[in-house]
C-alpha cells in the first residue's frame, strides 16, 4: 500500500465526520462568518450547526463569539490557528490519498 | 479527474461572490469614481472652485475605507444584507495551496490568476496611452471592456444590458471632440456609472430574491 494511502490512518476523526467538514471548509474559505452564513451554505439545520459547532468549539477548532454589527446581532464563528493548521493537514492527506487511488484505478 | 475532498478553492469563490451578491460594494465604488470624475470636469471649467477638493478628498476617502477597512460597506450590510442572509467576510485572496486542490481546481486557480493579472495589465497600459498619447485609448477600452462584460453577462446568466454605460461612455469618447482633461475625468465617470449601474442591478435582485423578514 501506498504511503499516502497509510496516511489515511492518521486521518482527525473530528473533522472527518461529513457536517463538520463542511463547517470547516466553509470557515477556512472565509476570515470569519455568522451562524446565519453557516446555515444557508452548510444546509444544516438550526440544532445541528449548532451541536457540530460546540463539538468544534469543544476541540479548539473553532471560535465563537457573540456580537453586534450595527443593531443586528451576531454570533460569528472563527476558525482557530489549531482548527486551520488540522483543516489544512486533512485536505492535504485525502488528496494525496484521492490520486493515489485514482492512480491506481489507472 | 475528482475534485478535491473539501472544495476549499469552490468555497473561497462562493464567499467572494457572496461579498459583491448585494451590489453594494461596485455602489460604494461607483459613488466614489462618479464624485472623482464630476469633481474634475468641475475644476475644468471652474478653476477656483473649492468644490472639487471636498469631492476628491470624500472619493478618496470611500476608496481607502474599500481597501482597508470596509467601514461603509459595512455599515450598509449591517441594514440590509446580514439580517437577511448572514454575515461572512470576503476571503483576503483566492489562492489556496495546490496541495489542498484537485488538478482540475488548481487548473481553475491558474486561469483566474491569469486573467486577473491580464486585465489589470491592459487596464494600467490603456490609461497609460490614454494620458501620454490620444483619447481614443480610453474608447477603445470601454468599447472592449464593454464587449468582455457582454460575453461575461452572456455565459453567467446576467442581463443583456448590464454593458450599457460603458458602451455609452465610449461612444462619447468617440463621438465628443473632448480635451485630455475631459476624456481622462469622462472615462472616470463612465466606469462609475457602470458601477452604480451593476450595483444597482444586483441589489435590486437581492432585495427581491429576499425580501425582509417582519
Amino acid at each position: 500500500m501506498s504511503t499516502a494511502l497509510q496516511e489515511l490512518a492518521s486521518l482527525d476523526r473530528m473533522i472527518h465526520e461529513p457536517a463538520r467538514l463542511m463547517i470547516l471548509t466553509v470557515l477556512y474559505a472565509v476570515t470569519e462568518a455568522d451562524f446565519l452564513y453557516m446555515q444557508n451554505e452548510c444546509g444544516l439545520t438550526q440544532g445541528n450547526l449548532s451541536s457540530h459547532l460546540s463539538k468544534l468549539e469543544e476541540g479548539r477548532y473553532v471560535s465563537i463569539q457573540k456580537t453586534f454589527k450595527g443593531k443586528y446581532p451576531l454570533t460569528i464563528c472563527r476558525l482557530t490557528p489549531r482548527g486551520r493548521k488540522a483543516f489544512e493537514g486533512y485536505a492535504r492527506i485525502m488528496q494525496a490519498a484521492t490520486e493515489a487511488a485514482a492512480g491506481r484505478k489507472r | 479527474m475528482p475534485e478535491s475532498v473539501s472544495s476549499v478553492f469552490q468555497a473561497k469563490v462562493r464567499a467572494w461572490q457572496y461579498w459583491n451578491v448585494d451590489g453594494l460594494p461596485n455602489i460604494t465604488l461607483g459613488v466614489a469614481l462618479l464624485l472623482q470624475g464630476v469633481a474634475d470636469l468641475w475644476d475644468h471649467r471652474h478653476p477656483h472652485s473649492i468644490l472639487p477638493i471636498f469631492m476628491v478628498v470624500f472619493s478618496i476617502a470611500i476608496c481607502m475605507d474599500q481597501i482597508f477597512s470596509r467601514k461603509i460597506v459595512g455599515w450598509l450590510k449591517a441594514r440590509i444584507t446580514y439580517p437577511r442572509t448572514g454575515y461572512a467576510s470576503p476571503p483576503r485572496t483566492l489562492y489556496t495551496d495546490p496541495a489542498m486542490l484537485s488538478a482540475n481546481e488548481q487548473k481553475q486557480q491558474r486561469k483566474t490568476k491569469w486573467v486577473l493579472i491580464f486585465l489589470v495589465f491592459f487596464l494600467v497600459l490603456s490609461t497609460y496611452f490614454s494620458v501620454i498619447y490620444e483619447h481614443w485609448y480610453f474608447a477603445f477600452t470601454a468599447f472592449l471592456g464593454a464587449g468582455l462584460m457582454w460575453f461575461f453577462a452572456r455565459k453567467t446568466k446576467l442581463p443583456w444590458y448590464l454593458p450599457l454605460p460603458l458602451l455609452f461612455c465610449g461612444l462619447l469618447l468617440t463621438v465628443l471632440p473632448t480635451d485630455r482633461r475631459d476624456t481622462q475625468a469622462l472615462g472616470i465617470l463612465g466606469v462609475g456609472v457602470q458601477l452604480l449601474f451593476m450595483g444597482g442591478i444586483a441589489l435590486a435582485r437581492y432585495l427581491r430574491e429576499h425580501p425582509a423578514q417582519a
